[in-house]
Formats: structure tokens, C-alpha cells, sequence
């Protein structure tokens, strides 16, 4: 067998992992393949009713509701899907690190792709149903709006990584973990206008960047919004270069811990 | 030839951290079938886990400039929900072995597990004797310089057994091995020296009698 290059070596290790976390998920019940892309569908869906329902308000800045919640909560759970999963990415795959060609590192971008596809795959049905439903669902700058998202899911990988070592050295942790982005979706902007929160909050809720990217999303998408005045792009750009750095730079230095077995932990 | 340089090794447990190797450097003779033996948690299984690279240590490394198996028969790579089939794709994708060459090592598999269909369904139904006989036939499906053995050659029934030693033969021509066992006849008849493992230091043996005299007096 003539030697791979690295390049290929990841490649090919990359397209496996992303085969059997499909085949995974695909194999875990009856019509597996229609239920992971319904799933997250159904989920957005739910999601939009019931909060429309709850407010029963009319709409915001002249933009339908479920429109508006759509643009907000989509692109979050992808980014928090992105994060978890990366989280979680070691602990879940540890009996293939035998294969000595397999990494850390491959199952993480392995994960972040697949759940990017998913996200995007539904995220355009359900487009699809609200434009059949008689909305106007069209993106007004879709390649701002593109490179937007492809920020936010950098933002959630330097995220997962740094999460993922923060994890492994104190796993009690995780348990708030889910409670952390909780907090952050709540504040994110992305269910409603975060300008119902008391305006003393607001200062402390523009430490959450994926506030900023919702607000910096929806003027993307709709051409008259007016975005929050504390919304910065910088602000947004920086805590992705800083959390990506960090994440990378951790796990840099605490890989060989993290791959080893620790007994009980 | 494998080179063990200041390897520290040691796991949590609730009463405090236990060492099973401090500071441990050697280097094992190039060429040579290994037997290490030793008791019972002497750390035979943690030093083929640290070889194989499913686990690191704590401080130190360990080089080779030889291919090494995953531990032969080791299932925890397996995704219980997936096929065997699946599996053994997954493993051939990630070495390499794409198109005819992945058909012809699924078929090699699959005609040496001999479990017939359950080869297509999900790993976790399948009873343990039946998955040792999957992840034997995966090992013995790709080439490497060393295979690592964790007394694997106690799983499975009279003929499979029979069959395992037979394609070992084989392999022992082109391959070596590195054998944990507790069977004193496998390592006079596989091995040509013996690594002891006696509270947390090496011992080599060039001479295997002697190393079989060493471990039974302890």
C-alpha cells in the first residue's frame, strides 16, 4: 500500500466518521432517515406556533412573527447543536481512537459538518412551508447572511472546544452546561425582541455574542430592520477569533490528558 | 523496535491516585514476537492499551517506527447499533481500503466470523462470542508490522479457535506479535522473549525459560 499524504489521511477518516454518525443515527429507530431530518423540522415548527401562540402578538417592525422567530431560533439551535455535540465529541467516540489514523480533532469537524447539514437541510423545509403557507421568506442579502452564519458556526466550534476541555478536566460541569445556553438563548433574542427584557438587563445581555448575531442575521435577512444600537460586528468577530484561539490553544495543551483513560472520573 | 522514554502511567480511583508505572524507560528488541506476562493487575492490559494508543500517559512517550494493531479482538470500537458490516467498512475506510479492496476485506471478515446474517444486523444484539469472531476476523483482515494480543486466543468455541490459530500461523510469517497471556505454553510456542510485569517496572528476558522461571517464582 503506497502511503497516504495527511491531507488524504483526514479526508478519508473525516468521510467515515461522517458515514457512521449518519448510519448511527439513521440505525437508532424505524425510518431513521426520515425522522433526523423531521425531527429538527418538527422542533422549528413547534417552536414558532407555540411562541406565536404565547404572544399572539402582531408583528415585529412590520416583519410576521413566525418569520421573525425563524430567523432567530434556527440559526441558534444550529450553533448550539454545534457546540454540544463537539462537547461531547471525545467521550462519544473513545473506543475508536485504536485506529491510530483517527483524531480528536476529526471527530469534532466531522460532527460540525453533519450538523450543519442537517440544520441547513431542514432549516430550508421549513422555508419551504412558510413560503407555501403564503410568507414572504426571501433573504435580502443572502451573502452576508451566508458568511454570517459560517461566523456563528466558527464562534460555536472555538465554543465546543473550549467547552470540551473545560468538560474533561471538571465534568461536573456539564450539568450546567445546558443550563448556560439556556441562558443564552434566552437572551440571545432569537424566541423574541429581547426589547421586552427590563432595559436595565440589557447591558448584561450584550455580553452574549449570539445576541449580536441574531440581531446581525435578521438585517441580513430582512431589508428594513432595525437592529438593537448595541449590536458590533467587531464584538462578534473578536469573541470568535478569541473562543477559536482559546479552544484550539487548550486542547493543544491538554490533548494527550484528554485522550487518556482517568478510572473513574 | 519500541522505545519507551520516562512513560508515567496512572489512574483516579475513589481511595486516591494509583501509579502503575512511574518514570518507566526501555526499549524492546526490534524483530522478536513479545509474551508479556505478569500477574494479575500488574499492568499488562495498561501497557498494551498505552502500545496500542487507546490510551496515553501521563508524561513520557512511546515510540515505534513499526505499524501496530489495534488490540486484536477488541470490540470497543464498534458501534453497537450499526452492522458488522458497517463496522468493517467504517475501519477499511479509515485505513484506506476503498472500492474492491473494502468489498474483498468485508468478505474476508464475513466469511471468517462465519455468523452468517446477523452479519448484517446491529452489533449490540449479537451474543459475545459472536462479536469476538467479527472483531478477530477485522484484525486479521489488514497487514501490520505488530499485532497486539490481549488473550484473545481463549474467546470463541473448539473450531474457531482452531481456525484463529491457523490464519496466525500464517500471519506469524510476515508479522509479529505482542501476546499478553497467562498461558505458559503459548509462550514458549509464539513468543521469543518475555517482557515481565512486576510492580510497575519492565523486566526483559531474551531467554524465555528463564522469564516463565521468573514469573512462576513470583
Amino acid at each position: 500500500m503506497t502511503p497516504r499524504s495527511p491531507f488524504q489521511i483526514t479526508r478519508a477518516v473525516i468521510f467515515a466518521l461522517l458515514l457512521r454518525e449518519m448510519r448511527t443515527r439513521f440505525g437508532q429507530r424505524r425510518m431513521g432517515a426520515f425522522w433526523m431530518l423531521a425531527e429538527p423540522i418538527i422542533q422549528l415548527i413547534f417552536m414558532v406556533v407555540v411562541m406565536g401562540l404565547i404572544r399572539g402578538r402582531g408583528p415585529t417592525q412590520g416583519i410576521p412573527f413566525p418569520v421573525f422567530v425563524l430567523t432567530g431560533v434556527a440559526p441558534f439551535v444550529m450553533f448550539r447543536g454545534v457546540a454540544m455535540l463537539i462537547m461531547e465529541g471525545l467521550s462519544a467516540n473513545r473506543g475508536l481512537f485504536a485506529y491510530k489514523q483517527l483524531t480528536p480533532m476529526d471527530t469534532f469537524v466531522a460532527r460540525t459538518i453533519l450538523q450543519c447539514s442537517i440544520a441547513s437541510i431542514s432549516y430550508v423545509f421549513v422555508l419551504a412551508a412558510f413560503a407555501w403557507y403564503g410568507y414572504d421568506v426571501s433573504i435580502s442579502r443572502p451573502l452576508e447572511w451566508i458568511g454570517l452564519l459560517i461566523l456563528g458556526v466558527a464562534l460555536a466550534f472555538g465554543l465546543g472546544m473550549v467547552l470540551s476541555v473545560v468538560a474533561d478536566a471538571f465534568p461536573e460541569i456539564r450539568t450546567f452546561v445546558r443550563f448556560f445556553f439556556l441562558i443564552l438563548y434566552l437572551s440571545s433574542g432569537a424566541m423574541f425582541p429581547v426589547t421586552s427584557f427590563p432595559t436595565y438587563i440589557l447591558p448584561y445581555i450584550s455580553w452574549n455574542p449570539f445576541l449580536h448575531l441574531t440581531e446581525l442575521l435578521r438585517q441580513a435577512v430582512f431589508p428594513f430592520y432595525r437592529m438593537l444600537d448595541l449590536v458590533s460586528f467587531p464584538y462578534v468577530a473578536g469573541t470568535m477569533a478569541v473562543l477559536l484561539c482559546v479552544g484550539l490553544g487548550l486542547f493543544r495543551v491538554r490533548k494527550s490528558k484528554m485522550l487518556a483513560i482517568k478510572g473513574i472520573v | 523496535m519500541f522505545t519507551l522514554d520516562n512513560v508515567t502511567k496512572s489512574y483516579l480511583t475513589t481511595s486516591g491516585r494509583r501509579y502503575i508505572f512511574r518514570n518507566l524507560s526501555m526499549v524492546v528488541p526490534p524483530d522478536k514476537n513479545i509474551a508479556l506476562i505478569g500477574k494479575n493487575g500488574a499492568g499488562k492490559s495498561t501497557l498494551m492499551r498505552l502500545l496500542s494508543g487507546v490510551d496515553s500517559p501521563d508524561s513520557g512517550a512511546i515510540r515505534t517506527d513499526k505499524s501496530i494493531s489495534w488490540p486484536v479482538g477488541q470490540a470497543g470500537g464498534f458501534q453497537g447499533s450499526l452492522s458488522a458490516r458497517d463496522n468493517v467498512k467504517f475501519v477499511c475506510r479509515v485505513y484506506g481500503h476503498v472500492d474492491d479492496d473494502m468489498r474483498e476485506k468485508v468478505r474476508y471478515v464475513q466469511e471468517f466470523a462465519d455468523i452468517g446474517s446477523w452479519f448484517d444486523e446491529p452489533v449490540r444484539t449479537y451474543s459475545s462470542g459472536m462479536r469476538s469472531r467479527v472483531a478477530f476476523g477485522l484484525s486479521m483482515a489488514f497487514d501490520f508490522d505488530y499485532y497486539l494480543i490481549d488473550e484473545v486466543m481463549a474467546a470463541g468455541d473448539n473450531s474457531f479457535r482452531k481456525k484463529c490459530e491457523e490464519v496466525f500461523r500464517d500471519k506469524l510469517g510476515k508479522s509479529k506479535i505482542f501476546l499478553t497471556t497467562h498461558n505458559m505454553k503459548e509462550v514458549e510456542r509464539l513468543c521469543d522473549i518475555v517482557l515481565l510485569v512486576d510492580s510497575g517496572k519492565l523486566i526483559v528476558y531474551e531467554d524465555i525459560a528463564q522469564g516463565i522461571e521468573a514469573y512462576r517464582s513470583k
